[in-house]
């Protein structure tokens, strides 16, 4: 028995460097050596201090913070607490703020002083931060040489002496390393909801739920928590075969926030919520803050507790912030007015008066028999805006009865005969006079005369949406004059085979798209092509048998001409004048 | 000789008023995520960042959280106009601070980011921007907490909210090319 008990002291004693090495090191800075007497020069005291980083640094024990880093916080360190006036930083509030800065957990502070003649003592002292307090002190009287100061120090057991947090750690480390050889489980955790987080003894090993884990056999304090649910907290004994299925209470309430009016944009703890009404939001328990960003009202803000599960509802009645309007009411001959006011469609009284009005109040209308004002409003709270309405006669459209003006219709405004209103065919019959250009500096001019079938699809009454498909075919004689060869000849026949769909948006005319097939009045040679955007003007002479005459402002034929000696394709830009006859 | 004494009071509280204004330059030190060492002031001779955002972020903080990813997102842009940004991790609790430190680590290897992120463990440059407190052995830190700090480290604005410090880079920044 006592065999294996030495047996396992020697394995514990061998195993605690490799488990110190592994592990995070406590860190350590090393001041300079504080030589107020100036018993050795400044770069003797610098091998000094090294040699004393050095001593540290072997014992393995420590992560020395380096010699650059400590100066770079030393520098800080006087720049914070002293301004720069201090030299040195050997006060305490000075040392704290270095090792902080440093992120050290010791600092090594060493002073050399003489006693007597011949006589000198070096102090160590390590100084705990998280204790704010020395835990440590080395101290030995040397004869004032380089040598007898090396000696003092050699004679130093930097890690021989006590150190509480180092025993502590050998346990800890020695606890691990059972957790990691052979003695844990896999333990799935599994909850409800899912994505939580799972804190085993404080330390995050799984980020989100489900997950399975190798977890150390023996007790733990198990911590599972998920934003707004009410964290899990127990301590499990974990053995083989341990399985975790947890419902995770719920840790909000709801809020309902409405508003009188409604439109009110909230803001909840500060940040944007939406406008009201905001129905049932979930949020989680504790104290809140609700409140209204609204310009033209005054802005309301509750401070409330949420309790689990509680459903809250807050009603922020609001009221408008104010401005006044001063308004008087003149008829354009200059005599004052009593007349109606009205804000925003609201009837406010009578002019002359001065009346509160919320200041973000659209529009003023002012009303009497001799006429009317209206006015957009831009208010400021607070102020009074003048308005001098001056009232004038409304031009008001009165449609003319049916009896003495014709109606602007599809009959009489006639779609229905030129180009096939109302689902009807029609036939009539055209002549127009094409005047235009064409590429390769040539224009031609001629006249047409054509037949025009079409169907339309347009409404009786819905006369300014309406469009037609027609087919048209046309014949007549055209002359091409090219400026370089000047006139190529009549043409002894042009036949176009045209079909048009017509987009009348307007009373006036409106754009077509046509196909066109045609000859050119040239043997065996054909016009094929689109034609489009063309801009009619008609103008109806005889309303009773719709007859009259076409403008096309614009017409653009693009089409290819078969066979051409002087062009192969042509655009087509020209204005005809076009006959009807119905 | 009164009205002179009345002068010389009202100058003084003028120089009061005056010197009471936050001229503190707030250069800091601290340490990454990796123990590596950081020091603002040669973080800017390397960067020559015009701007400087400190974003005090704690692991048990969830709008400090949110707030990453909108940082992330606009930390491109902001380095083009001449913006640095570290991120100071606090401990949540004084006491766990250094069983913090791997939990922290571990979120933002989860969550990555591409600006520094420093762990602050003893709370020096929580402690220096007045983000922490230490009262009776109880130390209290107020996150989210972010900080706009010009060339010279001195504070151009501090709020809660990030969006508010972005808004304000952007207005200091219209125009500016790095």
């Amino acid at each position: 028995m006592r065999k294996l008990k030495l047996l396992f002291l020697t394995f514990v004693f061998l195993i605690i460097p490799l488990i110190s090495g592994a592990a995070e090191k406590d860190r350590l800075a090393v001041m300079d050596i504080q030589d107020s007497e100036n018993i050795f020069d400044a770069k003797t005291q610098i091998k000094f201090t090294d040699y004393i980083f050095t001593k540290f640094q072997i014992t393995g024990v420590y992560w020395m913070i380096p010699k650059a880093d400590r100066d770079t916080a030393l520098e800080q360190a006087i720049a914070d607490t002293a301004e720069g006036s201090r030299k040195q930083c050997v006060d305490e509030k000075c040392q704290i703020s270095l090792t902080a800065q440093l992120q050290a957990n010791f600092l090594i502070n060493t002073e050399i002083k003489k006693l007597y003649e011949g006589t000198c003592q070096i102090s160590i002292r390590k100084f705990d931060v998280e204790k704010r307090a020395g835990v440590d002190a080395w101290e030995e009287k040397f004869d004032c040489t380089d040598k007898g100061i090396y000696g003092a120090i050699d004679s130093f057991n930097f890690t021989g002496k006590k150190s509480a947090f180092q025993a502590g750690r050998i346990s800890e480390e020695a606890l691990n390393m059972n957790v990691e050889a052979e003695d844990s489980t896999i333990v799935k955790i599994v909850t409800e909801p899912t994505e939580a987080i799972v804190l085993v003894d404080g330390i995050m090993i799984c980020q989100k739920t489900p997950c399975s884990k190798m977890i150390a056999f023996g007790k733990h304090q198990v911590t599972i928590q998920k934003e707004n649910y009410v964290p899990h907290q127990k301590e499990y004994d974990v053995k083989a075969g341990l399985a975790l299925n947890l419902i995770l209470e719920p840790n909000f309430g709801w809020v309902t926030i409405n508003s009188e009016p409604s439109g009110m944009e909230i803001e909840l703890d500060g940040k944007d919520l939406g406008v009201t009404p905001i129905s049932k939001r979930i949020i989680e328990t504790g104290g809140h803050q609700a409140q209204t960003k609204n310009k033209c009202h005054y802005n309301e803000m509750e401070k409330f507790v949420i309790k689990r599960g509680e459903d809250k509802v807050i009603t922020f009645k609001m009221n408008p912030r104010e401005s006044a309007l001063k308004v008087t009411a003149k008829d354009e001959q200059d005599n004052d007015l009593e007349a109606e006011v009205m804000v925003d469609g609201n009837p406010v009284g009578k002019t002359p008066k001065t009346w509160k009005v919320p200041l973000c109040s659209d529009n003023i209308y002012v009303k009497a028999d001799v006429g009317e004002f209206t006015q957009k409003l831009s208010l400021t709270e607070g102020e009074i805006k003048v308005v001098d309405a001056v009232l004038k006669k409304a031009v008001v459209y009165t449609p003319p009865p049916a009896s003495t003006a014709p109606a602007y219709n599809n009959y009489n405004y006639d779609y229905s005969s030129r180009r096939s209103g109302s689902g009807k065919f029609n036939l009539h019959g055209l002549m127009s006079i094409p005047v235009g250009g064409v590429f390769d500096k040539a224009f031609y001019i001629g006249i047409d005369f054509g037949l025009e079938i079409g169907v339309g699809s347009g409404s009786k009454a819905d006369y300014h949406r309406f469009f037609s498909w027609s087919i048209l075919a046309r014949m007549g004689i055209v002359s091409d004059f090219n400026f370089d060869k000047g006139f190529l000849g009549m043409r002894s026949f042009d036949f176009k085979l045209n079909t048009k769909l017509n987009f009348w948006y307007l009373a006036g005319g409106g754009p077509q798209v046509e196909a066109l097939l045609g000859t050119t009045g040239y043997p065996n040679k054909y016009l094929v092509g689109v034609s489009m955007w063309a801009i009619n003007l008609p103008i109806y002479l005889w309303t009773d048998d719709r007859s009259g005459f076409n403008i096309t402002l614009l017409n653009v034929d693009m089409g290819w001409d078969y066979n051409a000696d002087y062009k192969k394709g042509q655009i087509v830009f020209y204005t005809s004048f076009e006959f009807m006859f119905h | 000789m009164k009205k002179l004494f009345a002068v010389v009071i009202i100058l003084l509280c003028l120089f009061q008023v005056y010197g009471s204004n936050d001229k503190k330059a707030y250069n800091f030190i601290s340490y990454d995520l990796n123990g590596n060492f950081f020091n603002l002031k040669a973080f800017k001779e390397k960067t020559k960042a015009k701007y400087y955002v400190v974003d005090f972020f704690s692991i048990v903080c969830e709008p400090c959280k949110k707030a990453l990813p909108d940082w992330e997102k606009e930390y491109p842009e902001l380095q083009k106009k001449g913006v640095e940004m570290v991120v100071v991790a606090l401990p949540s609790d004084k006491m766990k601070a250094k069983d913090e430190k791997p939990l922290v680590k571990e979120y933002f290897e989860t969550n990555k980011v591409s600006f520094q992120v420093m762990y602050d463990l003893f709370y020096a440059v929580g402690d220096k921007f007045g983000v922490s407190k230490t009262e009776h052995e109880k130390t209290t830190v107020e996150v989210p907490m972010v900080f706009l700090l010009n060339d010279e480290f001195k504070i151009v604005k501090k709020s809660t909210k990030h969006i508010e410090i972005i808004e304000e880079i952007k207005k200091l920044t219209s125009g500016v090319k790095k």
